[in-house]
């Protein structure tokens, strides 16, 4: 039987609310003993999403929720988020990918994109009952 | 965050302790204008202290560099830990910035 340790956070729109991010998985990193690469990871793949919904994806100027969950298990951890944002698909947004052409030229939202793609071993999206549902896993 | 600056020579040495994130990112930004603004623009960022950085955190190290290029000064970035150097290969910023391992090499 696979047991699996879950945290959830949920945080409202606001940009200065990204230190509570922070704070979320420094805790779930401590307490399942990740490691300070994985930590860093995570935190760093929810940075880009959060601000990215909390800069682009509201049109009205209203409090939302955005909700975190974060899944251990033995060999990976999951990482659901949840929002009401407008319709927004990771997986088919402009990458760019590490290649030769000059990073200066590169739009530089795509960055926050490529770090997902990159960091994390696997990437779901869905829209259901207009929420955006983006599934992440890192294995550790 | 925590910004302190020395001077060795012409270059001016900024370093930087703790994250640079989407929250603080524009307090590099002021203490780098204020440098760029007095025409300083040999630049060597030192990240020995650096624990993390984001997207906006490497934008604002892009938009420094492409200004003090077209000044025609220099901005190095020396001591990156190997977490940090992983996100600028992810990034291929490793191969735009004058990376050093140490100030020293970078002095030299």
């Amino acid at each position: 039987m696979l047991t699996m340790d879950k945290k959830e956070l949920t945080i409202v729109n606001d940009i200065a609310r990204l230190r509570e991010l922070q704070a979320f998985v420094e805790e779930a990193a401590d307490a399942w003993e990740l490691s300070m690469k994985v930590s860093m990871n995570i935190n760093l793949v929810l940075e880009e999403i959060i601000s990215n919904i909390i800069f682009y994806g509201y049109e009205d100027d209203s409090v939302h929720e955005i909700r975190i969950d974060l899944m251990k298990a033995d060999d990976e951890v999951k990482i659901i988020i949840t929002d009401d944002a407008a319709i927004f698909d990771i997986l088919a947004a402009e990458d760019f990918a590490g290649n030769e052409k000059a990073a200066e030229d590169r739009k530089i939202g795509g960055l926050g994109i490529h770090f997902v793609k990159t960091l994390m071993d696997k990437v779901e999206y869905r829209r259901e009952n207009e929420q955006n549902i983006l599934s992440l896993i890192k294995k550790i | 965050m925590n910004i302190t600056e020395s001077k060795a020579g012409e270059i001016n040495i900024v370093s930087i302790e703790g994250r640079l994130d989407t929250t603080n990112y524009g307090e590099l930004e002021h203490h780098l204008s204020s440098l760029t603004d007095n025409d300083e623009v040999q630049i060597l960022l030192d990240l020995s202290q650096l624990e993390y950085i984001s997207s906006s955190g490497l934008r604002i190290l892009l938009m420094f560099l492409k200004k003090i290029k077209a000044a025609e000064g220099r901005f190095m970035l020396c001591s990156m830990s190997n977490d940090i150097k992983e996100i600028f290969e992810i990034s291929g910023f490793i191969n735009i910035f004058e990376i050093f391992d140490d100030q020293e090499a970078a002095l030299k």
